[in-house]
Parts: C-alpha cells; structure tokens; sequence
C-alpha cells in the first residue's frame, strides 16, 4: 500500500490494482504517481501465486486523465523531455514485461499516457457509456512519447494507429472495440466486477479466443501491405505526410515527427522503436510550437475557474430560455441550447422566418446524426426542446432571452421594449450582436442593468468563442449569468466591455481594411490570400470578407471608422463593392465566386476591378496586416476593453481563427519581440501613414505577458 | 368539495382526414397542445400534479399516449400521465378526470385534453393472414414452409381499415351512420333539414375564422417534417358551402332508404386539444385569473343502435347534479357527430314523452334553442377527432362564454357504443 495506488488479491489469485491519485481529483500522471505506480509493480511482482493482473481506476470520473501538464510546462530542453520520455516508457515496459496476464478495466476517460499504458497490458476491458480513449497530445504540439506511436500500430494496424495519433480524436467504446483496441465492452456498472471474472477467465484459457479476435480485425488488404512491409509503410505514412504539409504548410512540427518515429521505429525491434519515439518526442517538447499550443491549452481551460465577474454573485439557473429572431443566428442558437437540452422558446414576427429557423436548428442535428455523434432518438428528443411562435406567449416563463434579430438599432431597441412588457422581475436579457452598442440599446430599457451583448461568432456550432459584452449600466449578475451560460453551451466566454467592434471584430477591422488599402495599392489579392493562409490563418482577409458577407463587413467597417476617424484611413473597397450588390459567399459572389457553398474562382469582375499583380514584399505585407493588430490589441488592453492579454488571445485564436500554433496575437508578438514591432510599427508610420502610429501601452512595455 | 377553474386551453387546427397533418404523429400533436397551454399560461412545470389525455384509438407505438406526449412536451418525469378511452367523449372524460383529482384533493394542477390522429391509425392484416403466417414462422422442415407459403391466397392480403373497423359498433352490428340513420328515420328528419343543418356549420365556423373568433383558441403548428410547414386554420369547412352542392351527394349509410350523407356527417379529421385546469383556490394563490368552471358533469348509457342520443341522456343528469334547468343554459355546444343526429336530440330534449319513458321525468328536458347551440359551427364543418372533441368543445364553449359574457354553459356529446356525455361550465 502507498500513496496513490494500492492492490489487493483475490483468492483466485488476481491481483486488482486501483488506480487513484490522491493529490487530484482525476487521476494524473505527475512523477509522484508515476513513482506510486511503479512502487505497487514491483510489490505484485514479487508476490507469489499471483496469476494475473487487473488495473482499474478507483475514480468515478474516469481511468486516467493523462500527463500532468504543469510538469509538463516546465520541460525546457529536448534532453529533459527524452528523459521525462524514458522514464515513462520504462514503468510502462515493466507492465508489457509481467509474465502473468494484464488486463487494464477502463472506466471512463483514458487519454494520453493512459492510452499508453493499457497499451502496455495484454487485455483492456472498456465501460460502454462513460469510456473515451484518446492520445491527444498532437493538439498541444507534441505526441505520444511513452509507447504510444510503437505499441499502438502494433496493435491495431498502421492505418488506424495513424487517425488517433494524428488527430488526437476520442474514440469511445464501441469504435475501440471495432478497431481492436479494447478486448471486450462491459456494462458500465459491472465492469471492476467482471474485470476479475474476466482474469480468472484469461487464467484458464490465456485469452486465444481474444487475441485471434483482434488480429482478425487488423487484417486486411491495406493492413498486409502496410504492416508487414517496409514499402508499403513507406508509402502510406508518405502520403500522410504531405496531406499534414497541404493542410499546415509545415506550420505543425509535432505531426511529422510523429510519422519519423512510426517510420523509423516500426522497422525495428520494439526497444529499438521507443528509443527513437523518445529521441523524437524531445525534439517536439522543445519546439516553441508545443509552448504556445500548450498556452492555447491554457486559455481553453481558463474560463472554467472564471465566472467573469470580480464580485460574488449567485447564478440562477435558467429553465427556459426564449429566443428572439429564427434568422441564422437564432436558429443556430436554438440549437445550441436544444442540444445542451435548454427548453427554448423561438420568436419571429413571420412563420416562414420561424420555420426557417427550425429547420436550420434540424439541420445541424441532421448532420449531428450522420456524423453519429446523436442517434435519431435522441435528435428527436433535443428537437422537441424548441417550439416556435409568433406572439410573446412564453415569454413571461422564461429566466433569459438571448436576442438575434436584425442588426439595426430601432429594431433592436423596439423588440426589446415588447419583451421587457412580459418578461420577469429578475430574468436577463442578452443581445447577439456583433458591433451594436449595447449602452445606446440600454438606454431606453426599463431594467437596463439586466442586459448585456452575448456576441456568437458564425457559424455558431463551429466557432468557440462568445464574446460577453458589458455595457454601461450592466450589472455583474447579469455578465455572471451569461458567462455561466456560455460555459455550459461549450463555448469559451471573454468579457468585453462595450465598445465600438467589441474585441475581435475591432482588430479583424483594422487587419481587414489594411488588407482592401493594399489591393488597392496594387496588390494581387489572391496572393494576399495565399500568404496569410501560409501564415497560419484559416483563410486570408478577402475570403473572410466573403465569408461574413460583404454588407456586414462595410457595416462594421463605417461603425470602426466613424469610432476611429481620427487615426483610421477606411478603405473604400468594401462600400464600393457593396454598392454593386456583391455580397460574398452568402450571393454566391463576392471577391470570389462560389457554388454550392464552396469556393470555385475569383471573380472575373473583381481581377477587373482590382487589377494589381504586385506580388512582393512578402514580410512587409504580413506585418502591416498583423502589426496594425497588435498595436489595436495594446490600444484595447490601454482603455481596459479587455482587462488581460490572456483575453485578446483568446479572441483571436477561439474567435478568429488566429493560428494556434503562434500561441495567439499576444504570444505571437511577445514571440516576435515588442521592441522590434514598435519599430517596424514607427517606420511604417512614415511610409503609409498615421494609422501605424505605435500606442504607449506597447512602447512601454517589454512584453504582454 | 373544492371546484375545478380553467386556465386556459388551446388546440391544434383541425385538418381533413390525409390531409396537412396526416404524417404528424397523434404523440406530437398532442405534444403540441400541452406545450403551447404551458408557454402561453406561463405555468411553473414543476407545478404540474397530472396529465390526462383522452384518445379514441390510441397508437400501437405509444399505448399510453398521455405519457408519451407530456414528456414530448417538457412535462417533468416525475408527472405521472395517463390516458382514458370513453371513444367520442375520451377529450371530455380526461376533463373529468381531472376536476375528480382535484375534487379528491389528490391534485391541484392537471393538464386534460384529447387527440386523435385519425390519418394514422393503421390498417390491419386479416386473422386469416395473421395465422398463417404464425403457423409459417412455425414450421420446421423446408417443406412444411413451402406447404404454408403456397397457401396464401390473394384475398388474405387486403388489409382492414382500423378507422372503418373503429367507426363500427361491434355490439349491435351498426357502423356510426347507420345509427344516425336509425334516428332520422325514427324521428322522420328529413334530408333537407339535415342538409340545411350541415350548411348552417360550414356557414358558422367560415364566418367564426372570418371574424377572427378561432384565432385564439388554435394554435400554429410549425412542421419541419412536411409541406405545407405552417398550418395555421382548420381546414374542414367549405367557404361556399351550397345545399345545392350537399344535395348531388348520395346517401352512404343506407343507400336506398337513407339521407345520411357524408355531407352532412362530422368529418375524419386530426386535431388535438388541451387544457389548464386548476384547483380554484390555488388558482387565486398563484395570482391566475380562471375563465370558467366546472359546475357539474354527466354519463349515461343508451341504447347503441340510438347512440346519437346520448346527450338527451346525459345532459339532464349533468343540469340535475348543477341544480339547474335547460333555461339557465346560455351557450351550447352539442357534438355535430350527424345532423340528424343533433335535430334528434333537439326533438328529444323538447318531448315530454321522450323524458316519461327514458327518463321517468314528467316534464321536457326543456328546449334546445338553435340561437345558441353551437354558434361557431361544429364538427360537421371542422370535423370529429373522436378522443380530441371533448376537450374541443369545452374549450371553445368557454371562449365564446367569455364574448358573451354567460354564466351557464352546456357542452354534450353522443358516444359511439351507446353512452352520452355532458358538462356544465361556469363563469362565476
């Protein structure tokens, strides 16, 4: 018995081994465990007349929730990292290694260096409900070092070893099963019970039955030629390769190192295979890539201790929520609060407009259900959550109303005086909106401290962030309560205080407009497109503009510039293009054109329009589009719009696609060097303008963070 | 004993026989109704002691529609729900359900209706078929099977039309209209008199949605699942409606003696309706202004072959239990189920001979004065979702008492199989 493990015997001669870190309330792999862990195998080892061994989690919530990442962080060198490697990998050999059966009884959630050490046992047992076994440590830049990328294609084919590896994805029960991952799903309730059963079974039989099952499932053609064959290999982690470089323009370090070591490893023995895997693994904790993806972690994590307020209030829990607008953004709404099984309410003045929002919120479950992340049952229950209407009826039940009418003021301002009229007492009101001033909308309310902005991002069900924007009169309550919310809907919450393009919007304006000012300079703004994609973002500026929409990109453009008329030169482009009703992808026309929702070529009238092929100054072009950010993101931390550099980050990353592996905005430019951006930001001053005029906020300080 | 105040209710619009809300399932359309009573009553759900739904043929997918259709709609679990069949009057029996529980003290909020979907309910396989193929899945050697199979004959495959089968009164052998046939002949009612009736409620329910009267009491149903995806009316009424036109149809139930035409029966229809009933002291506590009671309620069972006179039955004992006579009654709702049915009831509730030897009653039930029976037309005109009506008819008896500011209400119905059922409402 120690501190974070402990075993007891069976008559029948199994050893049960339970899992359970006493310094958390999930267990984590930190090196106090680790040590726990590799204690209690050397007590089993030596007890006589032990057959087998079952390892379980003595946690409700789950097997094992990975790597301790604090410990993590403080890895600096690839030496360190090789070490942290080796030590792991060693304790996990020492299970591979037992002469007695082991068997892993997974509970619940295995992620990361859990993975790796059932892949060490000879057996693994999955709960059906709760069970997720992920490797996931692609998505903060480094993979798996403790066996992972050699055990796992030993297991279950190169194929699929290389879609859990690669993208980190969760696979719950029953995929593990198909796969051969997992030996046998188990009723959740049963599972340590039928563990044991279970071992005394394996005793007896040595488990034929279960290994010929699994090598059944990893024989195919595919599997043949890859598995057993060096060439065959070759070619497909080949091909997996230059897919990750067209996807990541080899922004992405981790991914290709982890193929290194499939291909290195795999050829040889086993030993030979975690070497390398470990050598590897150094070489990618050391990449500033895995620091910021690690700082990405981070920010995704930081609003669950948050509650987005500094004074303590108590959150109500709302029952039923109405909706008001079933436009794009009310349906997507809708949904989202369905599917996290909110009663909803949805108001439009139109039952065709109700309608169409109903079917937007089907649609997004339809593809739910073909992605099999809902089954048709449970789609239906979560449609039954929305109903639809054309009065107020309903209103008077709900504790919040999330508004997403027009983006017009007096609309805005009247619907809001219809449903102050039935809304109760204490329930909050928030406006989706993506540049109105919340203050001017709380002017005329009734309870003006009971409303704030609750700023979605589109499309809703793939963008994580909401922007909470606090208005003059709001109170903390009602931020707390919206904060909460979007926690509960999955989404990653800052609060913003209420200001003309709120966070993101503000810094996509001012990155957008350099972006027009430069086609117009002459620019090709194709080519534009393409460096910023190479730079990292999802898409460059002009394919943005069509993908909000070209009308809404002049909307905000003319709030931004009439905000910022002093220092901002507001380029014409968008007004002009408007003004021939191009709207972007929605018109199937704007600086491209598109069919059936995709991309197809640029528009001929736009290369008319925009005639420039100036395809130089690579750096200088990025930079005036970036740096014009970061000095806009000083300037919103200088007049407090955000309160931390944390927040602008987060913005930008969960909200604007900004590359993650540049750890955000402010990261980026602490990355960069404010000293240097201060100086490139003075010289452009003189070259293109006042715009470009550094803020103290960033002359005076050596770094954000 | 406490009295039982209507909240409110709504119902669904009530459409054709395979028409606008044949592929909506009778759980969801009673679904419906029970979620949009909670929305526009603005009740805490968590106050909700019971859900009673009453259903003439409830669905082989969902027994106990009650329940199926109160969680659809956001009834918490722990509402317990059940369903009541008392065939035309099921919607008024899970009324009375419901003023019972409260009466006992047992509850003080249900929600009560009725639905009928009657575009789903399903059509049969033969018994022949249905031995057959049990005796088919019985068998051992290959054959034995292929003995069973080559015994199928083309006649075991027609399938039986569950409404047909439904609408026929096992009892007494007679399907509904041949029972209001019966009537007609007793009582000598002729075609044009039904006819006239039959015009009178496509004219009554065309002029009720015309002036706006229907809109509050129906509400929209936005259906993802189909075309058209908003329905808003009922859609049995014939705007232009024409003797004339009723005269060219031929009569279906007795095709040589009859005059009981479809024109101037209830149609097949799929509706639902639901209402907010409360204890009326709870009520008041909570701050809900009740727009009626129930003052008293009545069943009694009548010949089946006759059943159309069931409200000539029911209707007395209801007055009798409320302390009243037919001239208190202000407003009446009297299930269109046939005209000649209703002009029978007429004749019975004015015949001092009809009450001696039905009723041992000396005197008349008492008049049914026409200038307030069914003033908004009835289910001629917007059709007879049997388990649905009852609750309907209460429902829209209590709006118009409300217009008309009445205090005495009267809503009746025949009940296929021989019963009648009446409620008596009140505003006071």
């Amino acid at each position: 018995m120690n501190l974070h493990t402990s075993f007891e015997i069976t008559e029948t001669g199994v050893a049960v081994l339970k899992l359970d870190n006493k310094d958390a309330s999930l267990n984590l792999l930190g090196t106090s465990f680790l040590k726990s862990f590799n204690e209690t195998l050397t007590e089993v080892s030596t007890k006589p007349h032990v057959k087998a061994m079952v390892i379980c989690s003595a946690k409700k919530n789950g097997f094992i929730a990975g790597a301790d990442l604090n410990e993590l962080a403080k890895i600096n060198t690839a030496e360190d990292a090789q070490k942290a490697a080796r030590i792991g990998q060693m304790i996990f050999s020492r299970i591979a290694d037992f002469k007695i059966p082991t068997i892993a009884a997974i509970n619940g959630h295995c992620m990361g260096g859990g993975t790796e050490m059932i892949l060490a046992c000879d057996f693994r047992l999955a709960a059906k409900e709760k069970v997720g076994i992920a490797l996931p440590e692609i998505r903060l830049g480094v993979f798996p070092g403790w066996g992972g990328t050699q055990r796992l294609p030993r297991l279950i084919s190169l194929r699929n070893a290389l879609d859990m590896i690669l993208t980190g994805k969760e696979y719950n029960a029953l995929k593990a099963y198909r796969c051969g991952l997992v030996d046998k799903v188990v009723p959740d309730d049963i599972l340590n019970e039928y563990a044991v059963q279970f071992a005394e079974e394996i005793i007896r039989t040595k488990g034929v039955k279960y290994i010929a099952a699994r090598r059944k499932k990893a024989r195919g053609v595919v599997e043949l030629l890859t598995d057993k064959n060096f060439i065959g290999r070759f070619i497909m982690l080949t091909i997996a390769k230059q897919q990750i470089l067209k996807k990541t323009y080899g922004n992405y370090p981790a991914p290709l190192l982890a193929i290194k070591a499939m291909l290195r490893g795999l050829s040889k023995p086993l030993e030979d295979g975690l070497d390398i895997e470990a050598r590897l693994f150094g070489e990618a904790a050391a990449t500033i890539e895995h620091k910021n993806l690690l700082h990405i972690f981070h920010l995704h994590e930081r609003p669950k201790k948050q509650t987005g307020v500094d004074s303590r209030v108590d959150l109500i829990k709302p029952q039923n929520i109405g909706v008001l607008g079933a436009g794009v953004m009310g349906g997507a709404i809708v949904q989202l609060l369905a599917y996290k099984d909110f009663p909803v309410r949805m108001k439009d003045i139109a039952g065709p407009m109700v309608i169409k929002g109903l079917k937007h919120a089907e649609s997004l479950f339809d593809d739910l259900v073909k992605q099999r992340r809902l089954t048709p049952l449970e789609k239906q229950r979560k449609m039954e959550k929305i109903s639809g209407t054309l009065s107020y009826d309903g209103f008077q039940r709900t504790q919040l109303v999330i508004e997403a009418v027009a983006e017009k003021m007096p609309i805005k301002k009247q619907v809001l005086k219809e449903v102050e009229a039935c809304m109760q007492e204490n329930a909050v009101y928030a406006s989706n909106t993506s540049a109105l001033s919340i203050s001017e909308l709380q002017a005329e309310a009734k309870h003006p401290e009971r409303i704030c902005g609750m700023h979605f991002f589109n499309p809703v069900h793939k963008m994580p962030l909401v922007e909470v924007i606090r208005g003059a009169n709001t109170n903390d309550k009602t931020v707390a309560i919206i904060f909460d919310l979007s926690k509960k809907l999955n989404k990653t919450p800052i609060v913003v205080k209420d200001s003309p393009g709120f966070l993101v919007n503000r810094l996509l304006g001012v990155y957008l407009n350099e972006a027009c000012l430069l086609a117009q300079e002459g620019y090709d703004f194709q080519w534009i497109d393409f460096i910023v994609k190479k730079f990292g973002m999802p898409m460059g500026p002009f394919r943005l503009i069509d993908e909000v929409g070209i009308d809404i990109v002049e909307e905000v453009g003319r709030i931004l510039g009439e905000a910022f008329h002093d220092r901002l030169k507001t380029s014409t482009l968008p007004a002009n293009i408007r003004q021939i009703n191009l709207l972007g992808k929605k018109g199937k026309k704007g600086f491209y054109l598109y069919r059936n929702n995709r991309r197809k070529a640029a528009n001929p009238y736009m290369l008319k329009l925009l005639p420039g092929s100036r395809q130089e100054n690579n750096q200088q072009v990025i930079q005036r589009m970036m740096y014009l950010m970061v000095n806009e993101a000083a300037r919103c931390l200088e007049e407090q719009i955000i309160s931390t550099p944390q927040d602008v980050d987060t913005g930008m990353v969960f909200g604007a696609g900004f590359p993650p592996f540049r750890g955000g905005l402010c990261k980026w430019a602490d990355n960069v060097g404010l000293k240097s951006i201060v100086e490139t930001l003075r010289d452009f001053k003189d070259l293109f303008g006042k715009r470009f005029t550094p803020v103290e906020y960033l002359i005076n300080r050596k770094t954000f963070y | 004993m406490p009295r039982t105040a209507i909240i409110d209710g709504v119902r669904t619009p009530f459409t054709k026989f395979n028409t606008v809300q044949k592929d909506i399932k009778a759980s969801d359309l009673a679904g419906y109704v029970i979620r949009e009573v909670i929305e526009r009553t603005g009740i805490n759900t968590g106050k909700i002691d019971h859900v009673v739904i009453g259903c003439g043929g409830p669905p082989a997918d969902a027994p106990n529609i009650a329940r199926t259709s109160a969680l659809k709609a956001g009834v918490p679990v722990p509402v317990p729900a059940y369903t009541v069949q008392r065939n035309c009057a099921a919607g008024m029996q899970a009324l009375t359900e419901a003023c019972m529980m409260i009466q006992l003290g047992h509850a003080k909020v249900v929600i009560a209706g009725g639905v009928e979907s009657m575009s789903n309910i399903p059509f049969f396989l033969k018994k022949s078929f249905q031995n057959k193929l049990t005796s088919l899945s019985r068998a051992k050697s290959i054959w034995e099977k292929l003995k069973i199979a080559a015994s199928f004959r083309p006649h075991d495959f027609s399938p039986v039309i569950g409404v047909v089968l439904g609408l026929t009164d096992t009892y007494c052998g007679l399907n509904m209209g041949e029972t209001a046939e019966v009537l007609a002949k007793r009582y000598a009612i002729t075609r044009v008199q039904q006819d006239e009736f039959a015009v009178r409620s496509h004219q009554r329910v065309t002029a009720a949605w015309k002036k706006g009267l229907y809109k509050d009491e129906v509400m929209t149903i936005f259906n993802t699942g189909g075309k058209p995806d908003i329905i808003m009316e009922d859609n049995g009424h014939r705007t232009d409606q024409t003797m004339n036109a009723l005269a060219k149809l031929k009569p279906y139930f007795d095709r040589r003696f009859g005059t009981v035409t479809p024109g101037n029966s209830s149609q097949l229809t799929d509706g639902a309706a639901a209402m907010l009933l409360m204890d009326e002291e709870y009520a008041r506590a909570e701050g809900y202004t009740p727009k009626a009671y129930v003052r008293s309620w009545g069943y009694a069972g009548n010949d089946p072959s006759t059943m159309g006179l069931g409200p000539a039955f029911a209707a007395p004992m209801a007055l009798d239990r409320a302390g009243l006579a037919m001239k208190d009654i202000q407003l009446i709702e009297l299930n269109e189920a046939f005209a000649a049915q209703v002009i029978a009831n007429e004749v019975a509730f004015s015949s001092k001979k009809f009450a001696q030897e039905n009723l041992g009653r000396s005197e008349p039930i008492g008049e049914i004065d026409r200038d307030i029976l069914n003033v908004n037309g009835g289910a001629i005109a917007l059709g007879h979702p049997i388990g649905a009506s009852g609750t309907r008819l209460v429902l829209t008896l209590t709006k118009e008492m409300e217009r008309r500011d009445c205090r005495y209400g009267l809503a009746t119905l025949c009940v296929g199989g021989g019963q009648g059922a009446a409620m008596i409402i009140e505003r006071q």
